[in-house]
């Protein structure tokens, strides 16, 4: 009656499908969308039940891997690690492992240690970021700002220790950059008696609190053989029961010489997944303990193979810094290496081919948001709306990495 | 001598309920970000008057408001889009006006304030129609949703909020407000019935959209649901502030039911000088308020609940319970 449904008026769709077809809601999610983060996804909708949806990643696609080869190999690091800020020391760890294994370099006894010592906070770190994002798209804003006020915490010991809160560039072929000082050898079993207190109450308040549980129980289901057939990763394979990881599966580091469990739940939901999380982030702090016990406090802190290339006077100081000066003087071999990191999302992967020249001929980049996003879109479907936000903060998709 | 106008009641209900409502929401803002800021291992608002913990801080917020450009969306139905704000911020105000603060303060007088906490719960339920409209008129997706999620958690705290309170009427034998808190001289009515203050405070939890049922708008799916679209003084005169007069009207009933209104804590009955009447609406003022702030606690500890957990919760839960409410105060209607 005068207006017309194009103006004022729902734009429902019908679809032939099903008995008498049935009329759906087509949502535009993102990517402007306080939850959506830099992807849209078309969601289509049967009353409150997601019958459809389909991601349309590629809103921050920073073409990585193209950049990764016009550029000295060794600027890759800073390169990579914005791949994903939360968990930039693993990212960092896989591309250098991948240099390591093209060059041929050792890591030193030092690194090694000091590796798994900020590989395990860049995982709490990453893990912290997703639950607390999580908790503020469940309306917990509470959760939010507490786990982004212990990863505050992270990262002013990672300031301490590299000089930047969230771009470390730390991991260099070879071992690391800088060694940590004493006020980070000070302060870092307190941070995690701290995190351990802390993580308790985060349990109670936002997963043990009944409304945080039926938002996340019965939620997103991925049975075990979705999973895998969707190649899922990290927390989003190993809350629906796959016992996988690669810390222990391909091992790298010395991850071997510490006791630690692979967090697996069996639940496959939202909630299991967020299990998963909570249960790494305690696997961590056990690892950090052991490590930060047997961790060598003098020695140098890149391999023999890597130390050739650093000029002597820069050779004194091996042990407390490294200058990246003999890098940027090294040319890659015509070889490939390949190195592959347990992050907090899950594996990342990168293979590097080397040209003759300082620059890579080739960078192949993996990373496990964009592996989870099949995983995350089949769970998705049926549904409610409101268990959207609810199963992406239980993947913690994270669309910059996705996009690479 | 004072001339005669100057000592009228009514005007001085008006004054006081303008100023104190006003004062109390400035505070119940303030309040709740500096809960959630101490909860949350923070500071809160602080920049702007740091001597008064960042009290000035609303007003600075409301300023921006009231300056900010106004935009309204190519598609939107602009009558209603600029009709609905007002009004949803006027029906949300109005029960302020209609019920007595003591038992000589108030605007209305004989029958019209007998009925005073009826009309004020029938206003206070014709919010969530302005709602609708809102979302209606913004025409976008997401407004819509909200919109009908709005219409459909009318149904979910309606009835259990209009039997809470008919059972205290119950229980009181009237439905006169001052007839109501002379009742609760000794024991106020949350200890006449329990179970009808419990029932009132969650089904006023849904209509204000407090935690956990902050479903209509709710930032993680629908993007602040019907209120998506309004920015400026619309904003601050529904989602920003609007939402908050809400709550402090459906207080203010709350602390004239169940919390006893002036009704002191001792015995005897009040001066009836103004300054006696003014004592006894700062006493309800106070009852108010500490209604609305357990209602912005709860935005510290509590995720949001789902829809249809919300609606299966109410229709199974929250309705049985005010019915057990009603059978309550049925039984006291008899015995008391």
């Amino acid at each position: 009656m005068g207006v017309e449904m194009r103006e004022y008026g729902l734009v429902l769709r019908e679809t032939s499908s099903g008995p008498g077809g049935r009329r759906t809601l087509e949502l535009l999610f993102g990517p402007q969308h306080p939850t959506s983060g830099h992807i849209r996804f078309f969601v289509e909708l049967d009353g409150d039940i997601i019958v459809d949806i389909q991601p349309d990643p590629g809103f921050v696609h920073r073409t990585m891997e193209k950049l990764g080869e016009t550029r000295h190999f060794i600027m890759g690091i800073p390169l990579f690690e914005r791949l994903a800020l939360p968990d930039a020391i693993n990212v960092t760890w896989a591309y250098s492992m991948a240099l390591e294994r093209m060059f041929g370099y050792d890591v030193s006894e030092r690194a090694e240690y000091l590796r798994v010592i900020f590989g395990e906070m860049s995982r709490i770190s990453a893990h912290l970021y997703d639950l607390g994002l999580h908790a503020i798209m469940l309306g917990s804003s509470t959760g939010f700002m507490w786990a982004f006020g212990l990863r505050d915490l992270l990262v002013n010991l990672w300031a301490i220790a590299t000089g930047s809160r969230t771009t470390p560039t730390w991991v260099v072929p070879g071992g690391v950059r800088r060694a940590p000082p004493k006020a980070f050898y000070d302060r870092l079993p307190g941070f995690l008696d701290f995190l351990e207190r802390k993580l308790d109450e985060f349990y109670k308040l936002v997963i043990r609190n009944p409304v945080g549980y039926s938002r996340l129980k019965d939620v997103g289901y991925l049975s075990k053989e979705e999973a895998a057939a969707y190649l899922a990763t990290g927390p989003g394979i190993r809350g629906s029961g796959v016992d996988w990881d690669t810390r222990r599966d391909i091992p790298y580091g010395i991850y071997k010489n510490f006791e630690w469990n692979v967090v697996v739940e069996d639940g496959g939901d939202s909630l299991a997944r967020t299990l998963v999380r909570i249960g790494e982030i305690r696997e961590s702090i056990k690892i950090i303990r052991q490590a930060f016990k047997q961790v060598p406090m003098d020695g140098p802190l890149i391999g023999h193979a890597a130390t050739h290339k650093i000029p002597p006077k820069e050779r004194e100081m091996l042990n407390e810094l490294v200058r990246l000066s003999g890098y940027y003087v090294t040319t890659t071999p015509l070889a490939e290496g390949a190195g592959m990191t347990e992050g907090g999302r899950g594996r990342y992967f990168f293979q590097v081919w080397g040209s003759g020249t300082e620059r890579l001929f080739r960078v192949r980049i993996s990373t496990p948001s964009w592996q989870n996003l099949r995983a995350f879109m089949k769970a998705c479907i049926g549904a409610r709306l409101m268990d959207l936000p609810a199963i992406y903060g239980s993947f913690g998709f994270f669309p910059p990495e996705a996009d690479r | 001598m004072l001339p005669s106008w100057l000592l009228s009641v009514r005007l001085w209900d008006f004054l006081f309920v303008v100023i104190v409502s006003g004062i109390i929401l400035l505070t119940i803002i303030w309040a709740e970000r500096k809960i959630a800021a101490r909860v949350q291992m923070r500071v809160g608002p602080y920049h702007i008057s740091p001597k008064l913990g960042g009290y000035l801080q609303l007003i600075a917020d409301a300023l921006r408001f009231l300056t900010q450009e106004v935009i309204i969306p190519q598609d939107a139905n602009r009558w209603l889009f600029v009709t609905a704000p007002p009004l949803f911020i006027t029906l949300a105000y109005l029960p302020a006006f209609l019920v007595p603060l003591s038992p000589h303060f108030a605007l209305l007088t004989g029958p019209a304030l007998q009925y005073g906490l009826v009309m004020s719960l029938a206003v206070l339920l014709y919010l969530s129609i302005v709602v609708v409209a809102m979302g209606w008129a913004v025409n976008n997706r997401f407004a819509y949703i909200g919109a009908a999620r709005e219409s459909l958690l009318t149904t979910a705290y309606e009835i259990p909020i209009i039997l809470a309170l008919a059972s205290m009427f119950l229980t009181f034998k009237t439905i006169d407000p001052v007839g109501i808190v002379e009742r609760q001289t000794y024991v106020v009515g949350a200890i006449y019935n329990p179970i009808a203050f419990i029932v009132y405070i969650i089904g006023v939890a849904i209509a204000t959209s407090r935690f956990p049922f902050e479903i209509a708008d709710y930032e993680g799916d629908v993007a602040t649901g019907p209120y998506s679209d309004f920015s400026s003084i619309f904003l601050a005169l529904t989602f920003g502030g609007g939402i908050y007069v809400g709550l402090f009207s459906y207080s203010l009933l709350g602390a004239l039911v169940f919390l006893g209104g002036w009704a002191p804590i001792t015995p005897g009955p009040w001066p009836v000088d103004i300054l006696g009447n003014l004592a006894a609406a700062v006493w309800v003022m106070v009852k108010t308020f500490i209604l609305m702030v357990f209602f912005v606690f709860l935005r510290s500890v509590m995720p949001v609940l789902r829809l249809d957990h919300t609606l299966a919760f109410s229709w199974r839960g929250l309705l049985l319970l005010s019915l057990a409410a009603a059978a309550v105060s049925l039984a006291e209607f008899f015995l008391l």
